[in-house]
């Protein structure tokens, strides 16, 4: 088990921020961009671990997500699981102490790649079908990037198990 | 800052695991836990959407009293010219039957809504993703729910159809989503084509021939064609027609009647 997460936070918070993204605030925001909760808290999550044990909580969350609302089944699951090991990989090659600044950068290329990541992978299920809107995913990665800007801090604050 | 080694014998094991569950999906085993997993989550999820209901309905409010006073003009106008049109085609629905009986007419016909049964259900789950847009309800095949059915909100407003059904709860993707196409038909010109999502731009109206006359403002109802979907469910109305000759068809953006925002109770389609 990984000791600079404090787990009795971390699964409940993701508990909650699953509930909040999926039945508290679509109602309240819909139609525009809505936080990535789950997403904001594995990241922060990954950027705390020491272990790869993160993988095991990107995948159970990509499958619970993927049983909810997968378009095509798979599709959240390899999306979390690739981009829980993309920000651990950045993290090792960037973040050689942790900085304030580097967590902000790193998060906001976190979410440009899941976001792509993402969208390539419904494009291959959904193939000729899909269209996208350009306006649209830009939109989508700025405010992305935005929530990611303000909430990765705070939530690995939270959940980190050293009191800095 | 202390390096993460990501064991190799995770990520393998993390992707076969997937690749099993693709493999079970594909031959249909997944209903189970599927139906588990919403079963568990669902009564807190049904907390947090009643509640967000209520939070939504007053930051709408809120947002929306300024255009209040106006709209409540416009709709006691629009109020008043239906009642118009409702007297006028009660009217035409009497002589109708009597020509009917004239006729001895044998069939049982349906006109309207008459021979559609609705069946009330709850959104479970949203989501959130802004790409492809779903939601999970509490009515699944032992409550009678099928794939294509027809979902609605109130006043016959289509709101997407059941693309996957469990035992307890389906799921259901937007006619924004693209995941969802419904063909449909101009009620003027009687122009048909397919309501189609898109990413994050609503629903277009596709696949309209040529030689079809599309008008902007007219009104696109569900044309019956499908199985599972009635005639007469409304989606929205039409707005920037593309047509070029170079096209082999047109197509048109809609403005959609449902309010995804404020559904409280969704209706499940059943025609006879």
């Amino acid at each position: 088990m990984n000791d600079r997460i404090n787990y009795y936070i971390f699964l409940p918070l993701i508990f909650f921020a699953f509930l909040l993204e999926t039945a508290f605030l679509p109602s309240l925001i819909w139609g525009d961009i809505q936080p990535e909760l789950v997403l904001i808290a594995l990241i922060a999550s990954v950027f705390l671990s020491t272990s790869s044990d993160f993988l095991y909580t990107a995948f159970l969350l990509g499958i619970i997500f993927d049983f909810y609302f997968g378009a095509s089944f798979g599709v959240f699951t390899v999306s979390m699981v690739l981009t829980s090991v993309f920000a651990s990989l950045s993290k090792d090659r960037f973040m050689k102490e942790e900085s304030f600044g580097k967590i902000i950068g790193l998060s906001v290329s976190v979410m440009l790649f899941y976001n792509l990541l993402y969208l390539c992978l419904l494009a291959f299920a959904f193939g000729a079908e899909a269209s996208f809107d350009s306006a649209f995913i830009w939109k989508k990665i700025f405010f992305d990037s935005l929530y990611a800007i303000i909430l990765i801090f705070p939530v690995m604050r939270l959940i980190s198990n050293k009191k800095q | 800052m202390q390096k993460t080694v990501i064991g190799s014998k995770k990520l393998f094991l993390v992707f076969l695991a997937l690749g099993v569950l693709l493999l079970l999906s594909s031959w249909g085993v997944l209903q189970g836990p599927k139906n588990a997993v919403i079963s568990v989550l669902s009564p807190t999820q049904s907390g947090f959407v009643s509640s967000s209901n209520i939070f939504g309905d007053f930051f709408y409010t809120m947002q929306k009293i300024g255009e209040f006073k106006d709209e409540n003009k416009k709709l006691q106008e629009e109020n008043n010219s239906l009642t118009y049109e409702l007297s006028q085609m009660q009217e035409v629905q009497r002589e109708n039957g009597a020509l009917r009986e004239e006729l001895k007419f044998k069939e049982n016909l349906c006109t309207g809504t008459e021979c559609i049964d609705f069946k009330m259900g709850k959104i479970i789950a949203q989501s959130s993703d802004g790409y492809g847009q779903s939601i999970t309800i509490n009515l699944g095949s032992e409550d009678g729910a099928w794939m294509n059915q027809a979902v609605t909100s109130s006043g016959g407003v289509m709101i997407g159809k059941i693309v996957e059904v469990l035992s307890d709860y389906s799921k259901v993707a937007l006619i924004v989503s693209p995941e969802s196409s419904v063909n449909c038909l101009a009620q003027t010109t009687r122009a048909n084509g397919l309501v189609k999502g898109a990413y994050g731009m609503g629903a277009k109206l596709e696949m309209i021939d040529q030689s079809e006359e599309l008008v902007s403002g007219d009104i696109v109802i569900t044309s019956g064609r499908e199985e599972g979907i009635p005639k007469g469910l409304l989606l929205g109305k039409i707005q920037n027609i593309e047509a070029s000759p170079n096209m082999v068809f047109k197509t048109a953006e809609l403005e959609l009647f449902a309010d995804f925002g404020h559904i409280e109770e969704i209706f499940l389609v059943e025609s006879k």
